[in-house]
């Protein structure tokens, strides 16, 4: 009797142990848990490919199957680069060009899953990339989230929202030939308002398709996205960056009932945002360049403080900029323009997976979400910083190589 | 309303007048020549570094800056760059007859922006998309025209060993058609001036209208200018330098990121080298197949040889200088080295080692008052200095303070 209960015991132990044995701790000089906070001397215990604890510096650790301390380390979630055109083939990264909106075209179609960008990526410490279609249609079609596992990118949301551009991204090179007359030939729409009108034919009939009774003018295929778009189920993505294409977005949503949206590659949100704060819209900064020649609009390293102080929900996002600079020298600018360290990690982390509606899985390192890190080897907020090792779902999938000498 | 740009620099910049004195005091002092000193006095009597050291005395009549938790570095030095010229290259491809001083606009927002970001000595020179590109100059950010703006009128000369058409022999072949039509000009013109003069107004006119198109090409080859020649491989560095030893001219190099396998020649030939903007290449490893990543001021520090860095202006971090720097830092670089690389080795490279890129007594008074160490990421220039006088102060910058909100030094 006494030994049948010293065996499910030993068994319950067992299982247990299997279920929850640590597979990695990382020990750090301060972790930041991607939602703005951080903590000093924590550890980060990962099981079973997801954060099962962080502890303070007064709890030791379990013991795991590998145990990393490197000194003056700091640990991050994993970087969430919310837009991005990697892996897209040449041509890819351009729109079917049948139509000025082809909501039925989904990215990942295009994406080639070894293409070495993804490396690279991963190597800069983002772990989870946003591909999305091209910014020559008005609606271009479906975005989509993967893993930068090495070898191969892993799809994780397969159709991740709805890509729609205002602005000149769809005029470009649609005016007619050599400046002569506009002919059956030329592409449309030409002009800003053309754009947003295309926009809203189509959101309007999505709306309508979401009616009992309505006969769709238009491919069944164009109809569905629309009307998941209207429906809720699939956020609808804007690029829009200039204050009048802000508001256009958050005019266009309102009228045609559209209930989940964001707005990426914004310069000018901070001239909208007292309108993107009553509309609780999500912001992806764009490229935060402080350059350029029109230096009182284009997108300044101040802007993540100011919107932050004004509780705009926002991101940093490095767009399809590929100027040389990474996810992180955008937190850098941000953290150099005024914003606190915590949050301009967050916002290429947390925040960033929030705009995405990726939080519920990835983005910060609390308890249950997937263990996708990175450590670094003194504050990333420092430009001298260096990824000295990256894991994601707990695998450990990349090491620098001064680091690897001194692994435990 | 939007003020023209020009006056928002001239409104604190004026003509860039004579030298004068200043002191700075209590400073944390990065002297980029030593080691940094904790807490320091520097005067500047002149225009130049007078005395450094702690509880200096001054006349009263010398303006102070109190530089207190704050750090004082010698200002930036940009070996190398295309910006402030409407365009980098003439559309044809030899052309040492050009010159910058014809194409710099001193209203550029890059000069503003150098102001702003304390890059005080700047070789601006013809872009690499060419065979001989044309003559450069040495400038400071600080002038109404190119003439007030120059520290070195014409110290340099670009070459380029890549090729903007057709292969690297046809490039090779016109490098050196260019040379041996300067040595024979030079030949020419030295054995005329021992002859009288023609007699012929009309032949001595033609004389005159030539040597103006080529004196640039004379000048190299008499040593008086100096060759910047742009390598992206590693043959390039092997070509040029056989070039430059075989026609007898002075040159630096300007290195992309793919030459680092010529690095032992490099480290031979003891000269600083200047590293373009993109410092780093991914190569694939053909066994493999896994891309491999070459840091090349790593690569030139570890054989010891001496290199700048320079800045690219369209990019969020790469414009900054700081950034460069502390981006070598991040390649496992020293910090000392590092820094010298954006000051005194950037300043010896462009041949004003003895005046710029340090703070040394009896060098120019070109130095920064920044609010940060240059390296955290969190530094702005609080203060620049040229030549003992304040150019830049971040509280009146408009910029700054009305566009970022970022003129109070709390941020």
């Amino acid at each position: 009797m006494r030994f049948r209960i010293v065996a499910v015991v030993a068994t319950l132990c067992a299982v247990l142990v299997a279920q929850g044995a640590p597979e990695l701790v990382i020990k750090a000089r301060r972790l930041h848990v991607g939602d703005g906070t951080t903590i000093e001397g924590a550890s980060l215990v990962i099981a079973g490919g997801k954060v099962s604890a962080v502890l303070g510096k007064d709890v030791a650790p379990p013991s795991a199957a590998e145990t990393i301390e490197l000194a003056d380390a700091v640990v991050t979630p994993g970087l969430v680069e919310a837009e991005s055109r990697v892996g897209m083939l040449r041509g890819d990264a351009d729109n079917e060009e049948g139509r000025e909106t082809t909501p039925w075209v989904r990215a990942l179609d295009g994406v080639d899953r070894a293409h070495p960008g993804f490396a690279s990526l991963l190597r800069s410490g983002v772990t989870t990339v946003v591909v999305l279609p091209g910014d020559r249609n008005v609606i271009g079609g479906v975005s989509c989230a993967l893993k930068t596992t090495p070898d191969a990118a892993t799809p994780i949301v397969d159709e991740l929202a709805l890509h729609a551009v205002i602005g000149r991204g769809p005029t470009a090179r649609n005016s007619a030939f050599r400046g002569g007359e506009p002919t059956m030939f030329t592409r449309r729409p030409t002009t800003r308002m053309g754009v947003i009108a295309e926009l809203r034919r189509a959101f309007l009939e999505a709306a309508g398709r979401n009616q009992p009774g309505w006969q769709a003018l238009y491919p069944e295929r164009e109809g569905l996205a629309l009307a998941r778009a209207g429906r809720g189920e699939l956020p609808v993505a804007f690029v829009a960056q200039e204050a009048a294409e802000i508001l256009a977005a958050i005019r266009l949503c309102t009228e045609a009932g559209i209930p989940k949206y964001r707005i990426g590659g914004t310069i000018e949100s901070l001239l909208a945002v007292e309108d993107l704060k009553a509309a609780k819209v999500p912001v992806l900064l764009g490229p935060l360049f402080n350059v350029g020649n029109a230096p009182e609009k284009g997108g300044a390293i101040s802007d993540p403080r100011r919107l932050d102080q004004a509780g705009v929900v926002f991101a940093l996002s490095r767009g399809t900029d590929d100027s040389g600079s990474t996810l992180l020298d955008l937190a850098r600018a941000a953290h150099r323009g005024g914003l606190d360290a915590g949050r301009a990690v967050a916002a290429v982390t947390g925040f960033a997976a929030r705009v995405c509606g990726l939080d519920g899985r990835l983005g910060t390192l609390a308890v249950g979400k997937d263990a996708d890190f990175c450590v670094w080897s003194t504050d990333p907020m420092s430009p001298t910083s260096r990824l000295l090792v990256a894991g994601i779902g707990g695998r450990i999938v990349w090491r620098d190589s001064s680091a690897s000498a001194k692994k435990e | 309303m939007r003020i023209p740009r020009p006056f928002i620099a001239f409104a604190f910049l004026a003509a860039f007048v004579s030298a004068q004195d200043l002191l700075v005091r209590n400073a944390r002092l990065v002297p980029v020549a030593g080691p940094d000193v904790a807490k320091t006095d520097v005067l500047i009597r002149d225009g130049r570094i007078a005395a450094i050291g702690e509880g200096l005395k001054a006349d009263l009549s010398i303006p102070v800056i109190d530089a207190a938790g704050r750090t004082v570095m010698p200002a930036y030095v940009l070996a190398g760059t295309t910006e402030g010229l409407d365009r980098a290259n003439e559309n044809m491809e030899i052309t040492p007859y050009v010159s910058v001083l014809d194409a710099i606009d001193p209203t550029r927002p890059f000069f503003d922006d150098s102001v702003r970001d304390g890059v005080y000595t700047i070789h601006v020179m013809p872009g690499s998309r060419t065979v001989i590109g044309g003559a450069g100059r040495v400038i400071r950010p600080v002038g109404r025209v190119v003439e007030d703006m120059t520290i070195v009128p014409d110290p340099s000369v670009t070459f380029s060993m890549v090729p903007p058409q057709g292969n690297r022999a046809t490039q090779m072949a016109k490098l050196r058609g260019a040379l041996d039509d300067a040595k024979r000009y030079l030949e020419n013109k030295e054995a005329a001036a021992d002859t009288r003069p023609s007699g012929s107004v009309k032949l001595d006119l033609e004389r005159l209208a030539i040597e103006r198109r080529r004196e640039t090409m004379a000048r190299l080859l008499k040593k008086q200018m100096t060759a910047f020649t742009y390598c992206s491989e590693p043959g390039d560095v092997v070509r040029a330098l056989a070039l430059a030893k075989e026609y007898g001219y002075q040159q630096r190099l300007v290195l992309g990121p793919g030459t680092w396998k010529a690095v032992d020649l490099l480290a031979a030939e003891k000269q600083p080298v200047i590293v373009s903007p993109e410092m780093e290449t991914e190569e694939t490893d053909p066994d493999t197949g896994k891309p491999v990543r070459r840091e090349l001021p790593a690569i030139l520090h570890a054989k010891g040889v001496p290199f700048a860095l320079t800045a690219r202006p369209t990019s969020l971090g790469q414009r900054y200088l700081w950034y460069q720097a502390a981006s070598v830092v991040r390649m496992g670089v020293p910090r000392d080295v590092a820094l010298r690389a954006v000051t005194l080795t950037a300043a010896e490279s462009i041949g004003l080692g003895k005046t710029k890129g340090s703070i040394e007594t009896g060098k120019d008074g070109d130095l920064l008052v920044l609010s940060d160490d240059p390296l955290s990421g969190r530094s702005w220039v609080d203060v620049g200095v040229i030549e003992g006088k304040v150019v830049y102060e971040r509280r009146t910058d408009r910029r700054m303070v009305e566009v970022l909100g970022l003129g109070d030094g709390k941020n």
